[in-house]
């Protein structure tokens, strides 16, 4: 990694770091939420951006990963730090299943048929009403111990800086590599010999676990889950901060998960004229800034240098 | 030693009949050109061999494996390479990256700075050395087709195929290119089969020639056999001239 990049890095985390003794116990919650968003973005990334599968289950393991957890300790009094391990696990078969049936298809057919398992996925868990309590939410207990805002905030980071810094690692390994020679061209990626299904289906399972550990968390952080996290809004945003902050790279997701979640705490006055402002954003990104809030820094800097 | 061993290769594309009972053989060491008129069948046929199309009918055997129904990356770690007649680069990664693609697989087992000396080395080979860092997008034709070389060249192949990978080049790179084939050949001890519209540059190198025409095999020998076959000349020039000539 480039020395300023790494520096970078290092600031936010600091900051990261020091942020909850800044700011009022609103902006905690939106913060915390960011670092939800973080996790989403990051992850999605990894299919989206680094292997060209543009998936719509992220959202829906995320549900899978939280309502797993949140039944087990509900029903069962499992502790969360190890219903959510049981909800990674299960978020795994299950995008391993997904993947086998719909990766070799590809492109649109991929979309769509994971745009079908997140609807399944949500309607299920909306109409078990007697597991779930579908849309009245689950009320579920905190990660451990007491409720506190600040220590759900520095698990939250944590779980950043280590999603953060494995990805980092996965993408300088030869999988990494070979990521993104079949997001390039996948008859020439096959061609000098990458497995190309299997790699697109380790990305796909890494992405799913992933998500399911992100709402796990947040699940247990909110303490009442609903089917609002396995839903097509929640993955349109996770989608729309991924894009806006820049499909691709380590730092897009980041800053647009961040970016779009401060945004939307200053436009929710507008009600339901929020979602215009977001689309006015998003085409505005679409014309003007087509590879992101870091693509356009990186070309910025370029230009300089 | 027989390597690669084409038995009735068959393909139709809806209607049209793009391959029909090919069958033929390549000799280990062997340079083997593959030529017909536009149409022919000869990139289906590559996509047979390397399994980016599967035949309806007939096996494909290399070095006495059946690999008919093998997937393309299984094939191109058995030992055969390619380039593509329309380039592929992996657009967004340098070129040093595009060949380390190939040898994360080809040579698993060695170190990172180990495939990147021998990435660098393939580079130079094929003369792309200053340009390690550009992406491949950036690169003209020529260096994308030269970079195509390198990667096939990456997978440590025993048998090469090459697509017009020198088509498209003035006068002076054709033998330049050609003095790289022979070079490859002999460094690398490959066998290769190659299509090639470039005339001169498939009759001075190549052992034996294949001629396809509407998907059949129609004639196959020596350079200077081919070269006056009369089924030949009438599948490139038609009729009239073939009588006249």
């Amino acid at each position: 990694m480039k020395r300023a990049n790494l520096v970078s890095w290092c600031i936010a985390f600091v900051v990261a770091l020091i942020l909850p003794f800044l700011v009022s116990d609103y902006w905690l919650h939106s913060l915390i939420s960011g670092l939800f968003y973080v996790l989403m973005a990051s992850s999605w990334n990894l299919i989206a951006g680094y292997t060209g599968q543009v998936s719509f289950a992220h959202a829906a393991f995320a549900g899978i990963g939280c309502y797993t957890s949140g039944i087990l300790a509900v029903k069962f009094g499992i502790p969360p730090f190890f219903g959510i391990l049981t909800g990674i696990i299960l978020a795994a078969l299950l995008s391993l299943t997904l993947g086998a049936l719909c990766i070799r298809m590809g492109g649109i057919y991929l979309s769509l048929t994971t745009l079908g398992f997140s609807e399944i996925v949500r309607i299920i868990i909306q109409n078990e009403y007697k597991i779930t309590r579908g849309t009245m939410g689950l009320k579920v207990p905190f990660l451990f111990g007491n409720y506190s805002k600040i220590t759900a905030f520095y698990i939250m980071l944590a779980a950043v800086v280590l999603v953060l810094v494995g990805i980092y690692f996965v993408l300088k390994s030869d999988l990494g590599l070979q990521f993104r020679a079949v997001q390039n061209d996948e008859i020439a990626a096959a061609s000098v010999g990458v497995p190309v299904v299997f790699v697109r289906l380790t990305a796909f399972v890494m992405a799913g676990s992933l998500a399911a550990l992100a709402g796990g968390l947040y699940g247990h952080y909110l303490l009442l889950i609903t089917p609002h996290i396995p839903s097509l809004d929640t993955m349109f945003l996770v989608l729309a901060m991924t894009v806006i902050g820049g499909m691709g790279t380590m730092a897009g997701p980041v800053v647009g998960a961040l970016f779009l979640e401060i945004l939307s705490e200053y436009i929710r006055v507008y009600g339901e004229f929020h979602v215009l402002v977001f689309a006015i954003v998003a085409m505005i990104f679409a014309r003007f800034f087509p590879q992101g809030i870091v693509g356009f820094m990186g070309n910025l800097i370029k230009q300089k240098t | 030693m027989l390597l690669l061993e084409l038995n009735e290769v068959s393909k139709s594309f809806g209607g049209v009949k793009a391959l029909e009972n090919v069958t033929a053989e390549v000799q280990e060491g062997e340079i083997v050109g593959l030529i017909g008129p536009n149409g022919a069948g000869k990139t289906t046929l590559f996509n047979v061999i390397a399994g980016v199309i599967k035949c309806d009918r007939g096996k494909v055997k290399f070095a006495g494996k059946d690999i008919t129904k093998y997937p393309t990356h299984k094939i191109s770690t058995l030992g055969i390479g390619r380039t593509f007649q329309i380039v592929r680069p992996f657009a967004t990664m340098s070129c040093l990256e595009n060949v380390l693609v190939a040898l994360s697989i080809s040579e698993k087992s060695r170190s990172k700075n180990e495939r990147i000396e021998k990435a660098q080395e393939l580079l130079e080979t094929v003369g792309l050395a200053e340009k390690e860092q550009t992406p491949a997008g950036n690169l003209n034709l020529i260096d994308k087709k030269r970079l195509e070389l390198a990667r096939a060249l990456a997978t440590n192949p025993r048998l090469l195929l090459l697509d017009e990978v020198i088509g498209g080049l003035n006068s002076y790179e054709v033998g330049e290119a050609i003095a790289l084939i022979d070079k490859l050949r002999k460094n690398f001890k490959l066998t290769i089969l190659w299509i090639e519209h470039v005339m001169k540059a498939i009759m001075q190198l190549s052992d034996r020639i294949l001629v396809l025409d509407q998907g059949k095999l129609i004639c196959e020998g020596t350079p200077e056999e081919v070269s006056h076959d009369a089924r030949v000349i009438r599948a490139y020039l038609g009729d009239s001239s073939a009588s006249s000539s």
